[in-house]
């Protein structure tokens, strides 16, 4: 029986625990044997987890952790590049990540998810091609291909576009058919892409146009 | 079984009832005791409920009637003003309130809710969220770590990530509030905005990113 550690560095921490405990519930109820169970949470440096003055059984953090033969790990991280950049340090420590599959997702039962995944999507429909830590929460999918280390976040809608590694995609927005996203982009929330994203930044409106992000603005 | 009387009768009083039969008729199929009891509603205006497809009894108006013995009530609207009004006046008569969580949505069990509060289906409230009084979350998604504050409505496809939201917000269909903006008492978020940093108290924002109109 191994153990699961969380990575996390936000409160999304808890939305990926919701998920392990609704994936637990389902397997009790089929009678099946899951092999792992929750041991705790291991946050990045910089993170500093409080919730409601509650304290979460935070076990360590990340830059000093060394992964032992039981442990296997899920990936709550979002942002794309601090993504990677954890992956990266702890596969190199030897670690190994787990496949997430929660249990309301509507998928094609010959659908097969690569390492580290988190899959908490509404539907994913057949000749989806999804890549390694990936992130999907809440969202939906056509015949998709999506690269590794994005995250796809709550009721947005890609339906057949291809989109490159370290995307990630904000809440409530639309992608249309055919179209092709490349590596680095970040998508902003409630915008709906027409045309295809040839270079990497930030993209947000309706009709998505390349914008420069407020925070750089206000500099 | 607890005996509920719903309070107005108009459009969203209809789905509270049809949310509540909907729980009941899942604890008949799943053999445990049936939950709920509806004795019927309260209404100040002469509704026809057979046209909405009903069968229930109007009982009194808001107004006059005097809560008696253990029923508990639940309030049938969604605008954070008239939800005040009409909480205030039974609560000063000594009435009690129930909270309703449908059978479609994922609500975690780690949360803190108050009192007269209705999630309806579709939605997802996830763990360490705190809720006040009289909330209603009509199908929208509510992150880990966020805070919404008494009397205040979010409608449909709304996201809601770890924010603070204060009391008597009304916050509008597919709008998305960023990590760590505050949005403070009795301001409305109009649909499709994307609120980026923090609403002032009272004010109506829309657009993205969300700035003031008026």
């Amino acid at each position: 029986m191994k153990k699961l550690i969380i990575i996390c560095d936000s409160n999304f921490a808890l939305d990926v625990k919701l998920i392990v405990d609704s994936i637990q519930e389902y397997w009790q109820e089929q009678n099946w044997k899951l092999p792992y169970t929750f041991h705790g949470y291991v946050c990045a440096d910089y993170a500093k987890l409080k919730l409601n003055d509650k304290v979460l059984p935070i076990l360590g953090t990340a830059e000093e952790w060394s992964p032992q033969q039981d442990e296997t790990f899920a990936m709550a991280i979002v942002d794309p590049t601090k993504k990677k950049y954890y992956v990266e340090l702890l596969k190199e420590k030897g670690a190994h990540f787990e496949v997430l599959w929660a249990p309301w997702v509507l998928a094609p039962l010959t659908m097969k998810f690569e390492e580290g995944c988190i899959i908490a999507a509404h539907s994913i429909k057949e000749g989806a091609k999804i890549g390694p830590f990936v992130t999907m929460f809440h969202c939906m999918l056509g015949a998709a291909t999506i690269g590794e280390y994005s995250s796809i976040m709550a009721f947005s809608n890609i339906t057949t576009a291809t989109l490159g590694s370290q995307i990630y995609v904000a809440p409530n927005s639309f992608v249309f058919e055919r179209i092709n996203i490349s590596n680095n982009t970040t998508i902003g929330a409630n915008s709906v892409v027409v045309k295809d994203i040839k270079a990497s930044g930030y993209v947000s409106g309706i009709p998505a146009r390349r914008v420069r992000k407020i925070s750089e603005e206000r500099k | 079984m607890q005996d509920i009387i719903i309070a107005c009768a108009g459009t969203y009083g209809v789905e509270l009832f049809n949310e509540i039969t909907e729980i009941n008729k899942k604890a008949d199929r799943d053999n445990t005791p049936i939950p709920y009891r509806i004795l019927g509603f309260l209404s100040d205006v002469k509704v026809d409920l057979s046209k909405r497809g009903i069968k229930a009894d109007i009982l009194g108006t808001v107004q006059d009637w005097i809560p008696k013995g253990e029923e508990k009530y639940v309030i049938g609207l969604s605008r954070p003003a008239q939800k005040k009004k009409v909480s205030d006046l039974l609560k000063r008569k000594g009435a009690k309130f129930e909270n309703i969580v449908s059978v479609y949505s994922k609500v975690s069990q780690d949360i803190i809710m108050g009192e007269g509060c209705f999630i309806t289906g579709g939605s997802f409230v996830s763990c360490g969220v705190r809720i006040g009084d009289f909330v209603n979350i009509n199908g929208s998604m509510i992150y880990a770590g966020a805070q919404i504050g008494n009397y205040s409505t979010t409608t449909g496809f709304t996201v809601i990530e770890d924010a603070r939201i204060g009391d008597g917000v009304f916050v509008g269909s597919k709008a998305v509030v960023i990590n760590g903006c505050t949005v403070s008492d009795w301001a409305n978020v109009s649909a499709g905005s994307v609120v980026t940093e923090d609403v002032r108290p009272g004010v109506t924002v829309f657009g993205m990113p969300a700035q003031e109109i008026g």
